[in-house]
């Protein structure tokens, strides 16, 4: 590497620190699925070879995320926000299969992708490259520019209907919004709308009826859901992580984990095998493996060379701090159940490029901060 | 380059934000696993780890030579939740009912019939074929709530024979979990409630045992983990012979089927004959080689929890069946008694073996008139005599004798010596026998204590009332008076004993007055190895005292009765010579009702095997009905060829 160039600027404990955290997703996901598919005859590693082989995949798109400049990706936001636009469109026609009640996957083969994981990515792209097009802070037009490409994406994630990752959008666009410098009046009215908008969504029956219940079924856990255990899972959740304690039940040794108590536990509840096998210890170590790489992603921001980079910076902490709140959040209960993946550790391979490109545009800002 | 310095502070905004969330994350982990973590650790071993009762199978009921009377099976039964049937009640077991070849409305009538306990599901049918049980597994979804389950249900190869002394099990009542009996027990326990399988529960029962599983969220069992496992109930073996005791009920039933073809001169027409009883006992050691009371119920009615009806219908049946006669009833056991006052005026000296009374056809106290059986009389009649021809007025004679002394010892202010009723006590009547069978009747030995003590319970009754009978009791019902002495002497009044008492007492007198407990439990044997774990001892319930020679005396006129007496009609044809019976006959008055037929009895004379003692209610008289039982019963005791039990020609007292 030569003088001078950018991979000299490289941040490696923000590439660590995400491989590390994949690679005790990896492990979460054995523990969660070996005896699952013993008890079928079937390869017990099989479900974390696929992970992995995300992980390779993501590793590359990371390295492809930092080979450009990300400047130049300003110029092209109106081209990620349409391609954005059509696969979120195109995921509602049959080209699109359903899983869990939401229309949100393309099958193409042997792989499933979910448009909607790289949607956040590219929204941050989009709401950076316009909230972040001058050094002064965005006025009226902007965020009215943004929020409507934004309100775009989010019309179609609504659509289809996945009322987790369009919390996600609005935790996007709200830490871009903060800081891009908007006046705190805006931040204020959009919490607002935010707030009616939830209420009017449950009121207007938009949301579809498990999505109501889970809400439900956290403001009452007393109540009859019905058989459909929304309750159930979230203390089965309880259960297993309580259960493990200061120092964990041993790695592979979860009883709630290998009797498949935790229902949807290698995607959504994957905290709980952590919490589980690895205890209080394992749980904290995650914890701090996550702040360590959203404190680098906010340094990152403070030191962008420009606004574009730093909101960028802004959107990644943004998205990873708030889905990872909000997923563990609901393993432990504190947060209602949504299906929102805990970003490099839950199993499915779109979350996780797409995480991992987001990682990749992360580097991309510090490596040429002083460009 | 570096952003606008404007930005510096919403990042910082945003920083804290996100420190705060994991702050709050951390916060909460430290809550469940640090603070929490044991309770949380409560539950998953809950999730993990479930506890099935592991029913122990009862012990088995065996009798002397070892043949099962009572065992078990398992069957396999459909049970019935209603509870889970819902608004789908109709449907499921209208589906049912055409699945199991019967209707809706008989299975309505079981779920409605059944008294167990509400938590499990109810038996439909049992021994059902696997096919439907098959089919009832692979459409479950479309019979919620039905379920095959595996019965262990008690089995009786034997048919009902002894139903009364085996008894039968059921779900332990609210009433017994409060007993102490039944203490440790648990709600839904089945327990014997009547015969040996309640007096042996504690043996029989075995130990449920515990298996520990560990299931999956799927409720699939994963693997056992160890538990306790059930300790199997022990068996119990009976002194009771099966082949004698079918043999005495064929015999009873014969006995009662001859009775009702007699003719009652005094009621007209025949005798109503309703029931019967007979009490076969080893006087050596107080075993019972048949206990048998008729009718009975059939116990194979009660396997698996009695219905309702079935229940009623037994409890409201005019032949009692429930009610084991030999033990738990009490009667007067007129002449049958005779051998006990001729004791007790031995011992009193109103009688020697030789002395004799003019035995007219009746006998006259004051005012007061008493009937021999037989208007002729008997001339002059001594004990052996007395015995032989049961003469009423040889007894009278006796006790108004003893009445005599009685009043002799109160008018000088002391205690009436009370003979007859001592003499009766150390035979061990007027108390409950130690049998090993539960609601042992204790009889009544009435004496004058016990007459005041009567009076005084019922003078309210007896002075509210205003016939001539009432009023006289009402002021002097208290008072023994000399023709209560006649009534105990020749076993009326007052007097009641069980089967058994007289069983007991007649063992006694044919073993030197050294009476055993009787008891039916033999053994009770470790069920893997047959080994004996408790032996039921022989133990003296008491020993009669009577002075030398009186035993003798009485034996001699008892052997007489079935050689030429008033058994001898029905003993015509015994080889009395190979195996000498000593009895008597008894025929008991409880009027209205037509007489009671009596006959106690031991044989061989000389070395005593068996007493046999036999009643038919209402039958008419001992030598007619009663002995003719007996005769049958020695003779398949003997081994000799049984001949049909035919009503007797006897028609003495």
């Amino acid at each position: 590497m030569r003088e001078g160039s950018p991979w000299r600027h490289l941040d490696p404990t923000v590439v660590l620190a995400a491989l590390a955290l994949a690679t005790l997703g990896l492990l979460a996901i054995y523990s969660s699925t070996f005896a699952g598919l013993r008890a079928q005859g079937l390869p017990e590693a099989s479900v974390m070879r696929r992970q992995l082989l995300s992980l390779g995949l993501g590793l590359v798109v990371m390295v492809a995320a930092m080979v450009v400049d990300y400047r130049r990706l300003q110029a092209w936001a109106g081209v990620v926000l349409g391609a954005v636009v059509v696969a979120l469109g195109l995921v509602l026609t049959p080209l699109g299969s359903a899983t869990n009640g939401a229309q949100s996957w393309f099958e193409l083969g042997p792989w499933q992708v979910q448009p909607s994981e790289y949607a956040k990515v590219g929204a941050i792209v989009t709401l950076a490259a316009v909230l972040g097009a001058r050094r002064e802070a965005p006025g009226p037009r902007r965020l009215a520019a943004g929020l409507a490409a934004i309100a775009l994406v989010c019309a179609e994630i609504l659509l289809q209907p996945d009322f987790g990752t369009f919390l996600v959008f609005v935790a996007i666009l709200f830490g871009v919004l903060l800081v891009s410098g908007v006046q705190l009046r805006w931040l204020l009215v959009l919490a607002l709308v935010g707030v009616l908008g939830t209420v009017g969504m449950f009121k207007l029956n938009v949301l579809r009826e498990y999505q109501k219940e889970r809400l439900t079924a956290f403001i009452d856990p007393g109540a009859d859901d019905g058989g459909r255990g929304f309750t159930y899972n979230s203390r089965q959740a309880l259960i297993a992580i309580g259960s493990g304690g200061v120092g964990g039940k041993g790695y592979l040794r979860g009883t709630q984990t290998n009797l498949q108590y935790v229902p949807e536990q290698k995607t959504d509840f994957i905290f709980t095998v952590i919490g589980e096998e690895l205890g209080f210890a394992g749980a904290m170590a995650l914890l701090a493996l996550l702040g360590l790489l959203l404190w680098r992603g906010l340094r990152i921001a403070a030191v962008a060379r420009d606004p574009f980079g730093a909101l960028l910076a802004a959107g990644v902490v943004a998205m990873l701090a708030f889905q990872a709140f909000v997923n563990i959040g609901m393993t432990v209960g504190i947060m209602p159940i949504t299906g929102i993946p805990l970003p490099f550790v839950s199993y499915g391979g779109s979350s996780l490029v797409a995480t991992f490109l987001a990682v990749g545009l992360l580097e991309n800002v510090h490596m040429r901060r002083h460009l | 380059m570096h952003p606008p310095s404007a930005l510096r502070p919403r990042l910082l905004a945003l920083s804290v934000l996100v420190a705060l969330l994991l702050v709050a994350l951390s916060s909460r982990l430290w809550y469940l696993q640090v603070l929490a973590g044991e309770r949380y650790g409560d539950l998953a071993e809950g999730n993990r780890v479930r506890q099935v009762v592991v029913e122990a199978p009862r012990g088995r009921i065996l009798d002397a030579s070892g043949r099962v009377v009572v065992g078990n099976r398992a069957a396999w039964a459909v049970t019935v939740k209603p509870s889970l049937l819902g608004d789908r009640r109709r449907e499921v077991l209208g589906r049912l009912a055409r699945l199991l070849g019967t209707t809706r409305a008989r299975l309505e009538a079981r779920i409605a019939d059944y008294t167990g306990s509400p938590l499990r599901g109810i038996p439909v049918a049992e021994d059902v074929p696997t096919g439907q049980l098959f089919h009832l597994t692979e459409h479950a979804d479309r019979f919620p709530g039905v379920a095959p389950e595996v019965l262990a249900l008690r089995e009786y190869p034997a048919g009902p024979a002894a139903a009364h002394v085996l008894g039968y099990v059921g779900e332990i009542s609210p009433e017994e979990l409060k007993d102490r009996r039944f203490r440790g027990y648990a709600p839904g326990d089945i327990v014997g409630k009547a015969g040996v399988e309640l007096t042996y529960d504690k043996w029989l029962r075995g130990r449920d045992g515990v298996q520990d599983l560990e299931v999956n969220a799927a409720g699939e069992v994963v693997r056992a983990l160890g538990g306790r496992p059930p300790a199997p109930g022990r068996d119990l073996q009976l002194t009771l012979d099966l082949n004698l005791q079918v043999s005495v009920e064929r015999a009873l039933a014969d006995g009662m089927r001859a009775a009702r073809r007699l003719p009652d001169r005094e009621r007209g027409g025949t005798y109503p004959a309703p029931a019967a009883t007979a009490v076969v006992l080893d006087p050596g050691d107080g075993a019972l080689l048949a206990l048998a009371s008729l009718p009975q119920y059939d116990p194979r009615r009660f396997v698996g929890g009695i219905s309702r009806r079935d229940f009623a219908r037994y409890a409201d049946h005019p032949g009692k069946p429930l009610l084991h006669r030999a033990v738990q009833s009490a009667y007067p056991p007129g002449s049958t008694w005779k051998p006990f006052s001729a004791l007790a005026g031995l011992e009193a000296g109103v009688i020697t073996p030789a002395s004799t009374y003019h035995c007219p056809g009746s006998f006259t106290v004051g005012s007061y008139t008493k009937r021999d059986w037989t208007p002729r009389g008997h001339g002059a009649v001594g004990l052996t005599d007395s015995l032989r021809l049961s003469c009423d007025v040889y007894y009278y004679n006796l006790g108004a004798q003893l009445g005599v002394a009685e009043q002799a010892q109160e008018a000088r202010g002391g205690k009436a010596a009370e003979q007859l009723q001592a003499t009766a006590r150390r035979f061990g009547f007027g108390q409950r026998p130690a049998i090993d069978l539960p609601y042992g009747a204790e009889g009544t030995v009435p004496t004058r204590e016990w007459r005041r003590r009567f009076w005084e319970q019922s003078r309210k009754t007896y002075c509210a009332g205003s016939s001539d009978l009432y009023r006289e009791l009402c002021r002097g019902g208290w008072r023994w008076q000399g023709g209560d002495n006649l009534n105990l002497a020749i076993g009326q009044g007052d007097l009641q004993v069980s089967p058994l008492q007289l069983a007991v007492g007649y063992g006694a007198l044919a073993n030197g007055g050294t009476s055993y407990r009787p008891h039916v439990g033999r053994a009770v044997l470790d069920p893997a190895s047959g080994r004996v774990v408790r032996g039921v001892a022989p133990r003296v319930a008491g020993v009669a005292e009577v002075p030398a020679g009186a035993l003798a005396a009485v034996g001699q006129g008892l052997a007489s009765v079935p050689a030429a007496g008033t058994a001898a009609p029905a003993f015509a044809g015994f080889p009395l010579h190979r195996f000498p019976v000593a009895g008597k006959t008894g025929t008991a008055d409880l009027p209205p009702q037509a007489p009671f037929a009596w006959f106690a009895s031991y044989a061989p004379v000389g070395d005593p095997k068996f007493v046999v003692v036999v009643m038919v209610e209402q039958g008419g008289h001992g030598g007619e009905s009663a002995a003719p039982v007996a005769r049958a019963i020695y003779q398949k005791l003997f081994g000799l060829p049984v001949t049909p039990v035919a009503g007797g020609a006897d028609r003495s007292g």
